[in-house]
């Protein structure tokens, strides 16, 4: 196992855990921030049924996605120091591509689709050579793209290609740096939700507030 | 804003440019990507005339539980073989065994090489229990081992493990995780035996067994002293799995599949392409009702087939039968196992380098036996069948 999935399986609940306990506590600041901390790492190191949360996160994936990773530091700033690092637009960005993303991969995944056909297989960095490269140069020119026209998820994407570079997670195919189900279902929810306010006469996006959790 | 203008310029080139690096980075792997097949064209062990015999692997056997063995040869004809055993499927206890053949016939006592406990502390997760192994043996003696590891659940919560052993299968290195699918990298299993490439890697065939049942490639490419995986898909849906591998040629293979179809035939698919396509499954004339089978290439071309034939029970009996082309209509030649009510499953077919043909199976999933003969013996039967 390589040493980096200890920090990657160790990072992913501490992130949520900090998370979650900023919401509930409604603590903000670098006081607020901090005592999250401590008690996220204590609940991250305590031995739930014998054995730490990094045991179990990775018993449930070792792959968890940069981006979703990115985000969650994003919104966790963003509750602590209430920098509006992400605007509601590059919100509605990340929902857009782990929404767009997960419906292109996940079916195929489970069998659908194409038959003989698997989306997953143009994301290992040798096997399908001249399909794999539009998928690699696809995600670098989404990141430009959106970086260049403001977009700060774009910088989440090019985090994404740079971690992939690195060979950080377990995995060498390039959709688990970019996607993971958790990522893929709350970007589905989050469109489901945009539409439904907007057929409700609400406005399209979520306002910064919500959608970076407070 | 001049100056953010120029940063934000700068980071989309790099962005742009981090998307391409990794095809920079790779770029001579790609030409590895589908080296083609080793195609065995040893001996046909003909020169001590036809012979077949049976033996069991793990006589003294306590467990409940013995299935889906595996075999692989070491240079100097060294046979090794695996299995996952227990007091059921899916139970805590199950671990891989695995035993060695001296050069006087005998099995060694099987050992337990990965235990659930020595699999969680290697992988460092949640491991509930064990099944199906798979030997990788090359020439140089290494011996790979891939097998299941149970994270929740039976075998839809499952994925794949490889370690190595420098020793014969001794001692083991520290099993890693195979990455396979995106889904939590849920449900990868291997069955059937692995084929060589060209260059040092490995094809092994396996399959998912989550909402979608279908068979996939496993390409096994030699990255310093490891291998990096990549997964390639055969076909896909919920109908065919457990694919049976057999090279015909570099760039040509046939794949047949255990077909959970009510038809009740065995199906195949073809490549052209070293592996990279296949065709869409066609049924063959070889029944098969959702039991694994196994084939093997003989050294004329012919393709030998270890199968359940349709009875009462699912698996009451093991029938060999032989195509003369490359799997599309087939003759059964012998019964290697039939009793009623009880059950022989699982085949494993390899050819030994003094041509001998090896399969092991498992007798009512307890016992582990194989059956050994040559070609000779295999046309024997083949001429007296007709």
């Amino acid at each position: 196992m390589k040493e980096t999935v200890i920090i990657w399986t160790t990072l992913v609940p501490f992130l949520l855990l900090l998370w979650f306990s900023q919401r509930m506590s409604g603590l903000t600041g670098v006081s607020g921030l901090a005592l999250a901390a401590v008690v996220s790492a204590v609940a991250v190191w305590f031995p739930w049924f014998g054995h730490p949360l990094p045991f179990w996160s990775a018993s449930l994936s070792a792959n968890f996605s940069v981006i979703m990773v990115g985000l969650l530091i994003v919104a966790v700033f963003d509750r602590a120091f209430e920098t509006g690092i992400f605007r509601p637009r590059d919100w509605r960005a990340a929902w857009i591509f782990g929404a767009v993303a997960s419906v292109l991969l996940y079916p195929s995944a489970l069998g659908l689709g194409p038959q003989n056909f698997d989306v997953y297989a143009l994301g290992w960095p040798w096997l399908f050579w001249g399909q794999s490269v539009w998928l690699f140069g696809g995600a670098g020119f989404a990141a430009a793209l959106l970086i260049w026209r403001g977009n700060r998820f774009g910088y989440v994407i090019f985090l994404a290609m740079l971690g992939y570079a690195a060979g950080f997670q377990e995995s060498d195919n390039i959709w688990d740096y970019l996607l993971d189900p958790v990522y893929g279902a709350v970007s589905l929810v989050m469109i489901l939700w945009m539409v439904w306010r907007r057929r409700a006469g609400g406005p399209l996006v979520p306002t910064s507030e919500g959608a970076s959790g407070r | 804003m001049k100056g953010e203008g120029i940063w934000r310029g700068w980071l989309a080139a790099a962005a742009l440019l981090a998307g391409l690096a990794p095809w920079w980075m790779a770029r001579d792997e790609g030409t590895k990507s589908f080296p083609g097949f080793l195609v065995e064209s040893g001996t046909n062990g003909a020169a001590t005339g036809p012979f077949f015999r049976t033996l069991q692997v793990n006589a003294g056997s306590r467990h409940a539980k013995s299935h889906s063995a595996t075999l692989a040869e070491l240079p100097g004809g060294v046979l090794v073989a695996a299995w996952y055993a227990g007091s059921g499927e899916g139970a805590a206890d199950v671990a891989i065994y695995l035993s060695r053949r001296y050069a006087d016939g005998a099995w060694s006592e099987p050992a337990a090489v990965i235990t659930r406990e020595r699999a969680q502390a290697d992988l460092r997760r949640n491991v509930v229990s064990l099944g199906n192994p798979l030997l990788l043996a090359d020439d140089s003696g290494r011996l790979g081992l891939l097998f299941v590891s149970i994270a929740a659940g039976r075998w839809s919560g499952s994925s794949m493990n490889l370690a190595w052993s420098e020793d014969g299968g001794l001692t083991w290195g520290t099993a890693r995780k195979l990455t396979m699918n995106p889904l939590a990298n849920l449900s990868a299993l291997p069955r059937n035996p692995p084929v060589r490439l060209a260059g040092g890697g490995w094809a092994v065939p396996v399959y998912e067994e989550f909402l979608g049942k279908f068979p996939e490639t496993l390409w096994l490419q030699p990255r310093g002293k490891d291998f990096s995986a990549a997964v390639s898909r055969v076909e896909g849906g919920v109908y065919i799995l457990q694919s049976s591998l057999v090279p015909l040629a570099p760039a040509r293979a046939v794949s047949f599949f255990r077909d959970f179809r009510p038809a009740r035939w065995m199906s195949a698919s073809w490549s052209d392409d070293a592996g990279r396509t296949w065709t869409k499954p066609a049924v063959t004339g070889l029944p098969n009702r959702d039991s694994g089978l196994c084939a093997i290439r003989l050294s004329d071309g012919a393709i030998l087939s270890a199968f359940n034939d349709l009875s009462p029970g699912k698996r009451e009996n093991l029938r060999l039968a032989l195509s003369g082309d490359e799997g599309r209509t087939w003759r059964t030649i012998a019964t290697l196992a039939e009793e009623a009510g009880s059950e022989f499953s699982y085949p494993y077919l390899v050819r030994t380098s003094d041509g001998t043909i090896r399969m092991a199976y498992s007798a009512r999933q307890k016992q582990i036996l194989l059956a050994e003969f040559n070609e000779a013996w295999v046309y024997e039967q083949a001429e007296a069948s007709r």
